[in-house]
């Protein structure tokens, strides 16, 4: 495993990242073991995992600088202790194409697929949530089909539903709120992934194992 | 309780920010001059942190409904029932009175704290607006003309005039950036002119990010990037090769290249300047950050201590 690049960011935090094409499995489970480990260093305010690599925000520079020694010496140990996490299985049921699953069809021409193989392609395989980021509740999913990547749309759509299902490059998740998205829209779902009200507020954490289910396909 | 009379877009309620939750997707959001909102909120006895309204276009109008202290403090003017106030100021309005906010033609943001500070409901941990969550502040929007905003009971009583703080002196001149990440894989001469060009801020600019309008930045090859934690400060360089520095809604996760932070207190700096007008960048070390990290926590414990001379 690649020794991971410590980049401080700004003057409170701390990026630990492995620099490869493609974020792996292996790789991210030992970020979980890590990011368990660094929970308790003193005046850490949160930290956030992304893919196969941790950002770690301090309350002040001190902190962070006092830290950084442990967290060499943390990464060690997670390589030797990493492990799965408890993994959830959870299903969601998808309405492929129609009015919220607009690209599907070019998404399918352009994969040489008929639209129900490409729809069968994406539901077939189960995913993994590798961290939850960029806006409230959305999760990337690692394990996305190759012959689904479809690069995202030259500009973002002013404004895409929450529950609407995308592809974005080798990337394929659900859009949790009605946001501005460049991402390919091939279905919708009502499951909700976000809601403030809740206990956690996310419905998916990472390690969780997610499954499309198909509820219909509309050409 | 205070009603909205007149309201341009973009104006929320915002405090300190919203912590802990970034690894559920959720931003800080918060004020994007935590400075002048501490200020407020401190001229008033408040708790530093308390929810203020945040006004990015003027002008606000709104008519209180009880006796209320409040505070102004960021860019604009204050005027109570047509009699213009101090910039950073104190006052006492009383009932049904009008105090109209208004733009002094230099853009920037400003703060109007009221005492005690605005009660909205308390979402995962902070009244912070998160518009793209669509939740804290006022159901999560942003303010318009009829609302009405409660504010929490006092827990100050004595209530000792009226008086103001002399602002913060920001240090002057480029904005200091932290150099870091991908600036060392870019053409030196570009290196360069990072610190060398007038940068204009992009009218696109919001609250999510601020464009910076110059030389255009690129890559010998081009850099592909894992998504990783943004935090607001960094300055993301995109393929259109025009920087992008994070603000208070960033998301909280990105994957362009990036080439350095600014400092907190400049960040401040280029959130008060106007869509339009020309910023420098230069290089700043860790210790010179952490002095001006220092300063202003001087001065906002120098503040208190005077209120509590003028208000024991």
């Amino acid at each position: 495993m690649n020794t991971p690049q410590f980049h401080r960011m700004g003057t409170r935090a701390i990026l630990v990242e492995s620099q490869q094409p493609q974020a792996d499995l292996r790789t991210q489970q030992v970020y979980w073991a890590f990011d368990q480990r660094a929970a308790d260093l003193p005046g850490l305010v949160e930290s956030v995992p992304g893919m196969n690599n941790l950002l770690l925000i301090f309350e002040a520079m001190e902190y962070r600088e006092n830290a950084l020694a442990d967290l060499h010496h943390y990464w060690g140990a997670s390589i030797e202790q990493s492990s799965a996490r408890d993994a959830r299985q959870i299903t969601v049921g998808v309405l492929y194409g129609g009015a919220l699953g607009k690209d599907l069809p070019i998404l399918a021409e352009r994969a040489r697929l008929s639209v129900d193989e490409f729809v069968m392609r994406h539901a077939a395989v189960e995913y993994t949530v590798f961290c939850l980021g960029a806006h409230p509740g959305f999760a990337y999913l690692s394990g996305l089909h190759e012959s689904l990547h479809a690069p995202r749309q030259n500009a973002p759509r002013p404004q895409v539903s929450a529950g609407s299902v995308a592809i974005g490059g080798s990337q394929t998740g659900v859009i949790a709120a009605n946001m501005p998205s460049g991402w390919n829209l091939i279905g919708a779902t009502d499951t909700t992934f976000f809601d403030h009200r809740n206990e956690p507020p996310a419905l998916l954490a990472p390690g969780d194992r997610v499954r499309f289910e198909v509820r219909g396909i509309e050409a | 309780m205070i009603e909205i009379i007149k309201c341009m877009p973009g104006c929320t309620v915002q405090d300190a920010g919203r912590f802990g939750y970034r690894r559920l997707g959720v931003g800080s959001a918060g004020a994007m001059d935590g400075l002048a909102l501490a200020t407020g909120n401190i001229l008033l006895g408040n708790d530093a942190h308390a929810a203020a309204l945040e006004i990015i276009f003027f002008p606000l109008e709104i008519r209180f409904q009880e006796d209320c202290a409040f505070s102004f403090t960021g860019a604009g003017q204050a005027v109570l029932d047509g009699q213009a106030l101090p910039g950073w100021w104190k006052g006492t309005a009383r009932r049904g009175q009008l105090l109209r906010l208004e733009s002094l033609g230099s853009g920037g943001i400003g703060y109007l704290c009221l005492a005690g500070g605005v009660a909205v409901e308390t979402v995962l941990k902070s009244a912070s607006t998160d518009l793209k969550g669509v939740f804290g502040g006022v159901q999560g929007r942003m303010l318009k003309l009829g609302d009405v905003l409660a504010v929490h009971p006092r827990t100050v009583t004595v209530d000792a005039g009226d008086f103001g703080a002399v602002p913060y002196e920001n240090g002057q001149g480029a904005l200091r950036v932290l150099p870091g990440f991908e600036f060392a894989a870019l053409p030196e001469a570009m290196q360069a002119q990072v610190f060398s060009s007038d940068w204009q801020i992009s009218r696109q600019s919001n609250r999510i990010g601020f464009l910076l309008e110059g030389p255009r930045m690129k890559f010998d090859v081009p850099v592909e990037l894992l998504s990783y934690g943004v935090l607001p400060g960094l300055i993301q360089l995109p393929p259109s090769g025009q920087p992008v520095v994070m603000l208070a809604d960033a998301q909280t996760c990105g994957g362009y290249p990036r080439l350095g932070t600014l400092i907190d207190s400049d960040l401040r700096r280029l959130a008060q300047s106007a869509p339009g007008s020309s910023i420098q960048l230069r290089i700043c070390t860790l210790e010179e950050a952490a002095e001006a990290e220092a300063s202003e926590r001087q001065y906002l414990a120098r503040l208190s201590r005077m209120r509590e001379v003028v208000c024991p």
